[in-house]
């Protein structure tokens, strides 16, 4: 820029820059938020589109759901959530007793996938989520990362027939004062389609 | 105000103002930009090299790094749980960068050769941008980078508009349903809703239990009841109405071009909203970096306004003080 044939020109180019790419810079990454966030479920809270204290649909209002189905049952899985600290996750018995490293790891994939598929509940999240759910060491129980909500007295993994994994959000009636929770997404996939590759799932959003 | 007239004369300007400028920022970096270790670790070398070493701050390479860094880093997980204010520091570090490019205004050599730039340029009635920026003032002469202080006032602008957009498009902010529900179950709020909104700690545990029974695994609940004050939804209506009407204004005075009388109001709003909003939504971290950037636009000619922001981002840590609970349990023993 020092060498530039006209000077006022290079003068005014910088001070142009200087000025407004960041504001530029900062527009573009709100409006891609917000279009997220029209279109794609991401939560106004995340993004960079300063939508913080507007909305309730915050991450923290935010669930993700999901069953091991068997047969003749469905079992809730308790999840372990990244913003849970993890000595409460230990306290909570959410994690096994002896985490070895590839558990840790696991873990670790698991709870960021979760908290992405909170954030922005889209297809292809749901559906990287029911993977990380089938990679799961489901046949060595005691190695497994996450928990049953309640173990059946003659439960066995290879049982599981499905995955099922579904993103609920909370509202508020001030009418009445009721706190409800409506669902913003699910997926479905069987639970051998780990042998299969990251394929698509089941059932749709509904 | 005649007590104050030698601290406020002494109050950093020109180079000295932007090197306070610099620390400040990398102040805020040591607190608030510690997401991942690696993250941690780089931030906390460069902003120990910054503050031994105070011509690095001069270094628009050394911005650029830093910027760099937190950007990289910040969109490697931007969907987990980087709220805005961290794009915001981001934004705010390269803004330096920037107008550390920016031709540099200063007295002596660069303010004759402006003065004959204009008087070449007079034919054609071109003003060079840095002497419209003088003329419109109120940037001082000694500021030696204005467009830095341009640049902050319209980041500022654009923030507070942008977020006063997305009060006014959501549906539960106008009408207060979205205060109605936080004072009731947010753990930042309840000690404002017990001190002002006759809510009892016992219903505000209730309503928090009940919050998270709708968050346990299996199937949730229908629904479930928060129990509130008549007073809360009035109070939730009275805080959105407030928050809409003093971030449009900040974002409209920000955005305004530069005027001395609109430049005298905006600050004294925006001081006005610091004091009135992180006492109670403690997101120190940005009330950090609004006064940074605050400060930074802020004309020298403006000295009362200046020591304000300087006080709110040493006082801002008392912020942490929980003053509404003590006020509570004051009010509750007496």
């Amino acid at each position: 820029m020092k060498d530039l044939p006209n000077p006022n020109f290079g003068h005014r180019l910088r001070a142009g820059i200087a000025v407004w790419l960041v504001p530029v810079l900062l527009l573009l990454v709100a409006g891609r938020q917000f279009y997220l966030a029209q279109t794609q479920l991401l939560t106004p809270w995340l993004g960079g589109g300063f939508g913080m204290f507007a909305s309730i649909d915050r991450i923290d209002h935010r669930v993700v759901r999901a069953y091991a189905i068997t047969e003749d049952s469905e079992i809730p899985l308790l999840l372990p959530r990244l913003d849970d600290s993890f000595r409460t996750q230990m306290k909570a018995r959410m994690m096994p007793a002896v985490v070895t490293r590839t558990g840790y790891e696991q873990l670790w994939d698991l709870q960021v996938q979760e908290m992405k598929t909170r954030a922005m509940p889209t297809k292809q999240r749901l559906i990287d989520l029911l993977d990380q759910l089938g990679r799961l060491p489901w046949k060595n129980p005691d190695k497994l990362p996450i928990r049953l909500v309640e173990q059946p007295p003659d439960w066995d993994p290879t049982q599981i027939r499905q995955f099922r994994v579904e993103v609920w959000r909370l509202w508020f009636n001030p009418a009445t004062k009721e706190v409800s929770a409506e669902i913003l997404g699910s997926r479905q996939a069987p639970a051998n389609f780990q042998a299969a590759g990251n394929q698509n799932g089941g059932n749709g959003e509904p | 105000m005649n007590f104050l007239s030698k601290p406020l004369d002494r109050l950093p300007r020109g180079p000295e103002g932007f090197e306070f400028i610099g620390i400040m920022t990398l102040v805020l970096l040591l607190f608030h930009a510690n997401e991942t270790w690696y993250l941690r670790v780089s931030i906390t070398v460069l902003a120990l090299i910054g503050l031994l070493f105070r011509s690095v701050l001069h270094k628009a390479s050394y911005w650029w790094i830093l910027s760099f860094i937190l950007a990289a880093v910040y969109w490697s997980i931007w969907d987990l749980w980087i709220v805005n204010h961290k794009f915001a520091i981001t934004y705010w570090c390269l803004a330096i960068a920037c107008g550390l490019l920016a031709p540099r205004i200063s007295s002596g050599e660069d303010q004759a050769a402006t003065e004959n730039e204009m008087a070449s340029t007079s034919k054609t009635k071109e003003v060079p941008s840095a002497h419209r920026i003088r003329e419109n003032g109120p940037c001082s002469l000694e500021d030696p980078y204005p467009y830095l202080a341009v640049c902050s006032r319209i980041l500022i602008g654009l923030i507070f508009a942008i977020a006063t957009l997305w009060k006014i498009v959501c549906p539960e902010f106008p009408n207060g349903n979205f205060f109605h529900f936080t004072l009731l179950t947010d753990h930042r709020f309840l000690d404002t809703a017990e001190l002002v909104g006759g809510v009892s700690p016992e219903m505000s545990q209730q309503n928090l239990a009940a919050v998270n029974r709708m968050k346990q695994p299996g199937p949730p609940p229908s629904s479930v009841l928060l129990i509130d004050t008549p007073s809360i939804p009035r109070i939730a209506l009275f805080i959105a109405v407030w928050t809409i009407f003093i971030e449009g204004s900040i974002g409209l005075f920000f955005l305004w071009p530069c005027q001395q009388k609109i430049a005298y109001w905006r600050d004294w709003l925006l001081i006005t909203f610091i004091i009135t909003t992180y006492p109670i939504a403690t997101v120190h971290g940005f009330a950090w970096l609004i006064v940074i950037m605050a400060f930074a636009q802020c004309s020298p000619e403006f000295k009362l306004q200046r020591m304000m922001y300087l006080a709110l981002f040493i006082g801002m840590p008392l912020m942490d003080i929980p003053i509404p609970y003590y006020l509570k349990t004051w009010l509750w023993m007496g």
